[in-house]
Formats: structure tokens, C-alpha cells, sequence
């Protein structure tokens, strides 16, 4: 969950931060009050003071620096990943037992939230791409379900084309970006 | 006159970002021909920074209505009317010559500058501008305009601003991205940082009156649509509903934002408008198929936007008091992200086939469509406040870039910075 992260996150950096550090993360922006949220504002006459970038050089959180080779950019990696046709959101076979798997996990214990990610390549407009990642991870969601997972226990979020796991404009790089990604 | 920006260093060194590390550096990747063929005299006097003659030329020929005559092919170069040789310019073949006299005063300097009949040998007019210290490309950018009007009769869109979204390019180990919102002068200069964040930030849009920028961020890993006020830098979220909040458009009145939400327990976006100082909704689509996208008319009484309702993704246009919804694009499986032109007679959008993603623009009297960039991966074109050039992104040597087209399709350029340069907006005018 995102605010297992992002508490880590604080305290693997030990950042020098404004005193709202434990605040929760949802409805204070950063740049305002310098709290918790990870954006920073500057410029245009804003003081800024107190905004501190919280991510830092440290990178968000647990798992950074093992290597997957799933994701070159080393995002928190994923648990698992599910992958997709062009302009599809449909779960090919092949995933089922990735899906098995994960539902397995999720149904051990109602405390295991998982948040998939959904995301595509970069062809097309990245905002309709929101919508398409979404789609994307409401079919893997469902399947969960199907399986057995209450819907209580599965958050999902798009990231249309913003989030590529592999750079590059071939389809090498697409086919490795099309994905939904299992995030605990 | 432009405000006195401030960058703000990060701390840590993570990102100590300068405004030349942001800014953009144009090239001119296609000429022009029929342009009217104009000189700008190197000015007299002197201040900081790039001369005025030059961004005065550089705005004047990236407009692709003029022919500007290089300075090394000039037979001259007169600082006032009085030392103009009419006869050794009639063979240079510009029509028109701008002569320019800058002066120091107590707080920056005083650009005037005359307009040149070559032809007449007489001036067309006179004008005088009057810049702030750290202003003076925006006074440049006044001189530009004043010209644009003078010989075009048409408002010019030099002095205006871009909004865009960079992500750096990667250079450590493990690899991590930043993104950063990015403002700058239309011609990629004084770019300043306005919001760097580990997470994605999308689709900034201006205010009408061009101090606050709308945008998607998805700090804390879920997106929401956010409204910076860009002289206070102060930021509230204006819809942070669950799912999806996206691609903001502001009314032509500046008190609604239309957008893409996710209706209560739905997977697909509906266009709804959301109250800029309330955050009241209310939902204007609702059928099954992603809706996006949206843009106001210039008269604030329709929208388009983007649905796959049909299938595929095509631009619809509705009325936004309600009534039937009409498709607009016809040619071609793809079609989305389109924008009305100021004088909402055509839209640009985003048409995709299997050549890849290209910039068209589609005139809603006849629904014709030209086809005015080369792709394959071009995408969210904003209008010059002029409706004169046609900024997008697309993908240069494996990069982002920001490139711009004239809306005759014959002048290009393009503004390439230091990382992945997406998703631009091009400012409204500024305020007189």
C-alpha cells in the first residue's frame, strides 16, 4: 500500500523535512504547507520554502537496487506483471496462472491490499491511454475477483503511457510496456 | 511585462536545476517560402542577453508568414530612418525593413523602432516599448508582435508562454525518473521549473487569464487534477475524487474545468465539468466507452473531446447545455485529443493509422482534413493563442521533443531540451 511506501520511505532517507512529516499523505499538497506528498514547487515568485522533495536521491522505498529486469527504470518492483495485446485489455491464457497466484496470496490473509498498475506503450494519446491502462487493470481486477479476492482488497490505478517499464520506440520496448503490474 | 522569476534550487543536489538546463533550443527544421519578405536591422545600443534583432527575426520567421533576411546578407546596417539607403535595400527584395534604437532608463530600457516602406522609403510606423530589467525578451517578443499586427492586421502571439511537462534523461544507477512542469516563454527561453515530482505529471492547461495552470499530478501514486497558482505558487486540488481525474480544460470563463472522471464504480472516463472554485461536478456524458479529452469552443457553448464509444477512439462535439452529440472525425481508425482553434472554425487532433500518429486539422465547415505533421508519434498539439502555429510533441532521436508547425503546414521547427519533453500548452495571451 502506497502508505507502507511512502512512511519506509522516510525513514530509510531521514531527510531533514517540515514538521509535517507523519501527516497523511491525501488532501495536503506540497508547496503550500511543505508537507508530505513528494512534489515540490518552485519558482514564480513562490518562496518554496519548507517544499522539499521527500523521493530524494534515495529512491521510494524498499526494493530499489535488487535488479529486476523487468523495469529499467527500477521502480519499486513489481510482484508480478501480466502483459497485453496492442490497444487490448484483455487477459490472454498464458497469465491465468500468474492471476491463480496472486489470488492465492490475497486470499491467505484480509489484511494483503494489492494495487495493480495498469499501463500501455506510448502509441496514442497519452490521456486516452489513462483510460485504456485503467481498463487494463479493472480486467486483471476482475479476475482477481473471479478467483476469489474481495474487491475490498484490490485498489487499482492507471498510469497510461507515463510510466514505461522499457524505453524505446520499437516493439521490443512496447510489448514490455502494455502491462499491468501486482504492487503490495 | 513578464514577472521577475526565481528558480529554486533543490536540496540535496537531487535536481539543482538552472533555467539553461531547462531551456529548449529551437531549430528550424523546415523553411518557408511566400512568406512577406522582411529585414530587421541589428538594433542601436546594447543589453544583456541575446539581441533584440534576433529574437525579433527568429519569432517573425517561426510564424511561417515571413521571409526574414539573414543579417550577413543585409547591405547595411542603419540604426535610425535617417541613415537608411532605400535604393541598396529595393535589392534585397524585403518589402519591409525594422530599424531600432534601445536606451537605458532608471528601471531596465526603451526599445523604440520604426517600420520601413522599402518600397515608399517612408515609415509605416513608429513604436516604443518599454522593458523592466530581466524583461527585455519579453519587450523583444512586444516588437515581434507589433510587427505581426502593423504588416499582417493580425494579432501577433510572440509574447506568450508555453507550459510543458520534461522528464529528465536518466543518468544514475539505478535509474529513477523525475517529472517536472516546466513554464517558459514561447520561444523555449527563461524556461523555469514550476513543479518537480517523482511521480507523472500530465496535461497542463492555462487559465484564461494565464496566471494559474491546471494539471494532472499523480503524486502519491494516484492521480489528481490540480490548479497552481503560478504568481503565489500556491496549489489546491480542485478533483481528487477515486480513479481517474484527468485532462483538465478550462472554460472560456475561467469558472469551470471540464475533465475526465471516472463515474462512481465505473472503469471508463465521462466528461464532466467541475466548479474551478467550488469543485462541484456535473457529469455531461454518460455511456459506456472512455470519454476524454474535452475542449472548450471559444464561445464557451460547446465541447469537444475524444470516445471510443463507436469502437475505436474518434472526436465527438456536444453542446454544453446538453442535446445530441455529434461525431466529427471520419478518416482514419484513430482519432483523438482535439482542440478548437481561436476562431473555432477547425480543430486539431491526433489521427493515428498504420503510418503511426500525425497532427490534422479538421475545418468543421466542410469537415476536411489536412494532415499538417509527418509523425509517427505525434501527439497533444496546442494553438498559438493567434491560431497561427500548431505546437505537439513528438519523438526526435529517441527523445521528446516539442516541435512546432505553422497552420499553413509550411514552417517547422523544432525545440528539443535535455531529457523527454511531452505534453505542451500554449499560454492565452497576455494580458494588455
Amino acid at each position: 500500500m502506497t502508505r507502507n511506501f511512502k512512511i519506509a520511505a522516510l525513514v530509510l532517507m531521514g531527510l531533514l523535512l517540515s514538521a509535517c512529516a507523519s501527516e497523511p499523505l491525501v488532501e495536503e499538497l506540497p508547496g503550500n504547507s511543505g508537507s508530505a506528498g513528494g512534489a515540490t514547487t518552485s519558482g514564480y515568485g513562490a518562496g518554496g520554502a519548507g517544499a522539499v522533495d521527500q523521493w530524494g536521491a534515495g529512491g521510494a522505498g524498499a526494493g530499489s537496487g535488487t535488479g529486476s529486469d523487468s523495469n529499467y527504470y527500477n521502480d519499486t518492483p513489481a510482484k508480478a506483471v501480466v502483459y497485453f495485446e496492442y490497444d487490448s485489455a484483455a487477459v490472454s491464457p498464458q497469465y491465468m496462472d500468474v492471476i491463480r497466484k496472486q489470488a492465492n496470496i490475497l486470499s491467505r490473509s484480509t489484511q494483503t491490499r494489492v494495487i495493480l498498475e495498469g499501463n500501455t506503450d506510448e502509441s496514442g494519446s497519452p490521456e486516452y491511454n489513462i483510460g485504456l491502462g485503467q481498463r487494463r487493470a479493472d480486467s486483471v481486477k476482475n479476475l482477481l475477483i473471479a478467483n476469489g479476492v474481495p474487491a475490498s482488497q484490490i485498489d487499482t490505478v492507471s498510469y497510461g503511457e507515463e510510466k514505461p517499464a522499457m524505453p524505446g520506440s520499437e516493439e521490443a520496448a512496447y510489448r514490455k510496456n502494455r502491462r499491468v503490474e501486482f504492487h503490495y | 511585462m513578464a514577472k521577475v522569476i526565481k528558480t529554486l534550487g533543490m536540496l540535496f543536489g537531487l535536481m539543482v536545476v538552472t533555467a539553461s538546463q531547462a531551456a529548449l533550443q529551437i531549430e528550424i527544421t523546415q523553411g518557408i517560402s511566400g512568406g512577406s519578405p522582411i529585414a530587421i536591422a541589428p538594433f542601436l545600443g546594447s543589453a544583456p542577453g541575446d539581441p533584440v534583432d534576433q529574437i525579433v527575426s527568429a519569432d517573425l520567421a517561426r510564424s511561417g508568414r515571413f521571409n526574414v533576411l539573414p543579417t550577413d546578407k543585409m547591405p547595411a546596417r542603419p540604426k535610425s530612418m535617417g541613415e537608411v539607403d532605400y535604393g541598396v535595400w529595393r535589392q534585397t527584395g524585403s518589402d519591409n525593413l525594422v530599424v531600432g534604437q534601445i536606451t537605458s532608463t532608471a528601471g531596465g530600457y526603451n526599445i523604440q523602432f520604426q517600420i520601413l516602406d522599402i518600397y515608399s522609403g517612408k515609415s509605416i510606423g513608429g513604436y516604443q516599448v518599454q522593458a523592466k530589467a530581466g524583461s527585455l525578451r519579453s519587450a523583444a517578443h512586444q516588437v515581434s508582435d507589433l510587427i505581426y499586427e502593423k504588416l499582417l492586421g493580425k494579432r501577433g502571439a510572440f509574447d506568450t508562454r508555453i507550459a510543458y511537462v520534461s522528464v529528465p534523461a536518466v543518468t544514475t544507477y539505478p535509474a529513477r525518473r523525475q517529472y517536472q512542469l516546466i513554464v517558459a516563454d514561447a520561444d523555449g527561453a527563461s524556461a523555469q521549473i514550476v513543479l518537480t515530482s517523482p511521480e507523472p505529471i500530465m496535461s497542463p492547461a492555462w487559465s484564461p487569464d494565464g496566471t494559474r495552470l491546471a494539471y494532472v499530478s499523480f503524486e502519491g501514486k494516484r492521480p489528481r487534477i490540480v490548479i497552481q497558482d503560478l504568481v503565489s505558487g500556491t496549489r489546491r486540488p480542485i478533483s481528487n475524487q477515486a480513479g481517474i481525474n484527468g485532462a483538465p480544460a478550462w472554460s472560456p470563463d475561467g469558472r469551470y474545468i471540464a475533465a475526465a472522471l471516472t463515474a462512481t464504480g465505473g472503469t471508463d472516463t465521462d466528461i464532466y465539468l467541475i466548479d474551478a472554485q467550488s469543485g462541484q461536478t456535473r457529469r455531461l456524458t454518460n455511456t459506456p466507452g472512455i470519454d476524454t479529452e474535452p475542449d472548450y469552443s471559444p464561445d464557451g457553448s460547446k465541447l469537444v473531446f475524444t470516445s471510443d464509444r463507436g469502437g475505436s477512439p474518434q472526436v465527438y462535439q456536444m453542446e454544453v447545455a446538453g442535446g445530441s452529440i455529434e461525431r466529427l472525425s471520419y478518416e482514419g481508425g484513430y482519432n483523438a485529443r482535439p482542440r478548437y482553434s481561436a476562431d473555432g472554425k477547425s480543430i486539431i487532433l491526433v489521427q493515428g493509422s498504420k503510418r503511426g500518429y500525425v497532427i490534422a486539422a479538421l475545418e468543421l465547415g466542410n469537415r476536411g482534413t489536412q494532415i499538417l505533421t509527418e509523425g509517427s508519434l505525434d501527439e497533444s498539439p496546442s494553438f498559438a493563442p493567434n491560431g497561427d502555429i500548431i505546437m505537439y510533441a513528438s519523438r526526435f532521436r529517441g527523445r521528446g521533443v516539442l516541435s512546432t508547425v505553422s497552420f499553413d503546414g509550411k514552417v517547422k521547427q523544432r525545440l528539443a531540451g535535455e531529457g523527454d519533453v511531452r505534453s505542451a500548452a500554449w499560454s492565452p495571451y497576455r494580458k494588455r
